[in-house]
């Protein structure tokens, strides 16, 4: 079966670091970049699913969201927030991301939204 | 009685409010006092004058009535003795002894006569009937026998005569049916009569009532310008003897102002005079003196009173006003620096956020190495996973430290600091901001500058409400420049420049007022807070704006605010 795919976008590279190996360790195949100018490059290897925070230091994160979208629709977005910015949340609702989780975010949350955002693009 | 105005208005009462309330009290009762004191001027003049007027009319009276006295008294005796002459028969004037009987009934009759004589046509006294010896004496070069050669009868003036005694004559004179010849009767009247008239005027006794003649020589004892028959000494008086009336006009005398009054006696050659140096005038306002300045006293006491209790009960109001403002604005102060609080509060949480997130995602991960690996393999993995753990908990603890330094209501008092420093602590707090607005930061600051002392947290509140409205009036890329700069040695001035919207100018001269605000949800408080802070750390900020360019806020501070008191 053909391992999910999954992008990190996240400026904390720690953090990047941690996730992506704790994602791999639960059979994604994961990457974790810290900047939308490296991330854009996996984007057009067509990932399954970003997991994108909202503020990145190159580019705000609802437009590198509108970026993701432009490229390809179907792949899914879950947004990670630093902060409950409501009006950013609802604004990348409405972008078409699948959901968005507030920092620190809790694994087995993610992964439940990972299975229903590949279920998602699976029934597309 | 300052302490005891002081005690009296100081209930309740700082420094400020009792220098308030003094001078409150003394304006307000100075001009209350004023019409009252204009009150009682004008009446005091005008009760003066009447009772001026009212001495001058008594004055006068008496000298009308002491001068008909003086004419009745004459005109009497020089109509009895024109009846006696014309009336009794020519014996009477001839003959001794009827002549003696005729002048002692007169005697009987009227007052003051001494003597009484016959003088025959060539001024002999042919007869004579009094304490002297004058019969026989010749009268032909006295002036009265000239005159009565012209007259019927006459009055002298008061002489000496032969018995070398003052009197004066009353002359009648008999002219002969036969010839061209006459005889005079003669009566002579003491001075004392005069003196006695003279004495009747109601006068004080540094007063003087005397009789003159028109030749200005004293006819009566004076007691200020001389004997009877000196001349008067008293030159600078005009006196005109033709007049009826009595005249009255005031002098100065022995360098004091007095009033002196006239009146001519009519049918005899004399003048009666008064002087009054005693100035009766002045006793009546003395008296209504005493009695309005009691009343006066007692009004101004009643308005003293009155304003002091109600400018006390007004200031005291308007102290307790302006300590409930007080209280307001402290709370507003610190409601503003909650909501600077709640503003940094979104872009802290972002930052501990991401430490906790790492945090959170590297104890996930041991947790994983334990569940899917092998432990002992990863004790390097783990070592450096906790490092990393503990890494992020100090990120935190920075974080914390600094919102709650911030916070802190109660003051800290001065502190010493680097200023340079405390702006890039102030910035970070809304770095995330900053960030997300992607305003370019500018710091030009000057090195080696002198640590300040003064309340860090305060300061800082300014520099946070500042920049956070610099943050507010960028555009999406807009730039943001602070500078700092040593002005002289114990001031250093901040600015903080940005190329936003800017204020218009009609608002700029606004926005230091409490609750003046520009912005949609301002409180209006932060600038106005900010005034007053810098105020109160001794230094100084203003403002300059310029629309569509931008604006700058400059703050000057002293380094050691002591030695500004110092100065």
């Amino acid at each position: 079966m053909k391992k999910t795919k999954i992008l990190i976008i996240e400026d904390e590279l720690e953090l990047v670091s941690a996730l992506t190996e704790r994602l791999t360790i639960r059979g994604y195949d994961t990457h974790g970049v810290t900047n939308f100018t490296d991330g854009l490059k996996f984007i057009k290897e067509s990932p399954d699913v970003v997991i994108l925070d909202i503020g990145l230091p190159d580019m705000d994160g609802l437009e590198v969201l509108k970026k993701i979208k432009e490229i390809n629709p179907s792949i899914q977005v879950i947004m990670l927030s630093g902060y409950g910015d409501d009006e950013k949340v609802s604004k990348s609702l409405s972008y078409g991301a699948l959901d968005y989780l507030i920092k620190p975010v809790d694994i087995e949350e993610l992964v439940s939204k990972i299975e229903t955002a590949k279920l998602k693009k699976g029934g597309r | 009685m300052f302490a005891l105005i002081k005690k009296f208005i100081t209930k309740f009462s700082e420094e400020r409010y009792f220098s308030l309330k003094f001078r409150l009290i003394l304006l307000n009762t100075l001009f209350s006092i004023i019409p009252l004191v204009i009150v009682v001027t004008i009446t005091y003049f005008w009760i003066s004058q009447i009772v001026h007027d009212e001495f001058k009319n008594n004055l006068k009276w008496q000298m009308e009535e002491t001068r008909h006295s003086l004419e009745f008294f004459i005109s009497e005796r020089i109509s009895a003795l024109t009846f006696l002459v014309n009336s009794y028969p020519e014996e009477y004037f001839t003959d001794e002894k009827k002549f003696s009987q005729l002048f002692f009934n007169f005697k009987k009759e009227f007052e003051g006569i001494i003597d009484m004589g016959i003088v025959d046509e060539n001024g002999i006294q042919a007869l004579y009937i009094g304490p002297y010896k004058l019969k026989g004496k010749d009268y032909s070069q006295t002036e009265w026998f000239k005159e009565m050669l012209l007259r019927t009868d006459y009055v002298t003036d008061v002489f000496l005569g032969y018995r070398k005694i003052p009197h004066f004559s009353i002359i009648i004179k008999k002219q002969s049916v036969y010839r061209d010849k006459f005889w005079l009767l003669r009566v002579s009247i003491n001075m004392d009569i005069l003196q006695k008239f003279a004495s009747n005027l109601e006068i004080s006794s540094q007063d003087d009532a005397f009789i003159i003649n028109k030749d200005r020589i004293l006819q009566t004892n004076s007691k200020l310008f001389g004997n009877v028959l000196e001349p008067l000494k008293l030159n600078n008086i005009r006196i005109e003897t033709d007049k009826r009336s009595v005249t009255i006009y005031d002098i100065e005398f022995n360098r004091k102002q007095a009033y002196i009054a006239y009146a001519p006696i009519k049918g005899t050659p004399w003048i009666l005079v008064t002087t009054i140096c005693s100035k009766p005038y002045k006793k009546i306002p003395s008296l209504f003196t005493k009695e309005v300045t009691l009343i006066s006293l007692l009004s101004i006491f009643v308005t003293f009173i009155v304003i002091t209790k109600s400018i006390n009960t007004l200031v005291n109001r308007i102290e307790k006003a302006d300590h409930e403002r007080e209280i307001a604005i402290a709370n507003a102060e610190h409601s503003d620096k909650l909501a600077s609080i709640g503003r940094l509060a979104a872009g802290v949480a972002h930052e501990i956020n991401n430490p906790l997130a790492i945090i959170n995602e590297k104890a996930g991960l041991m947790k994983d190495l334990i569940q899917y690996g092998d432990l002992a393999q990863n004790k390097d993995r783990f070592t450096q996973l906790i490092g990393s753990i503990q890494d992020s908990v100090a990120r935190c603890r920075t974080i914390t430290h600094r919102l709650l330094s911030f916070s802190k209501k109660i003051d800290r008092g001065r502190e010493d600091f680097n200023i340079n420093e405390a702006i890039k602590e102030v910035v970070g707090f809304i770095e995330k901001e900053i960030q997300t607005k992607g305003i370019n930061m500018i710091f030009d600051f000057q090195e080696n500058l002198p640590k300040i002392i003064t309340d860090k947290g305060q300061l800082q509140q300014v520099l946070l409400n500042i920049i956070n409205n610099a943050v507010d009036a960028v555009e999406q890329g807009g730039t943001i420049e602070i500078k700092t700069l040593l002005l002289d040695t114990n001031h250093i001035e901040i600015s903080i420049k940005d190329n936003g919207i800017g204020i218009p100018k009609d608002k700029l001269k606004h926005i230091f007022e409490p609750f003046y605000t520009t912005k949609k949800k301002g409180t209006g408080l932060g600038l106005y807070i900010s005034y007053g802070i810098i105020k109160k750390l001794g230094g100084d900020i203003h403002v300059e704006s310029e629309v569509g360019k931008g604006t700058i806020f400059t703050i000057k501070i002293p380094v050691n605010p002591e030695l500004e008191e110092i100065k």
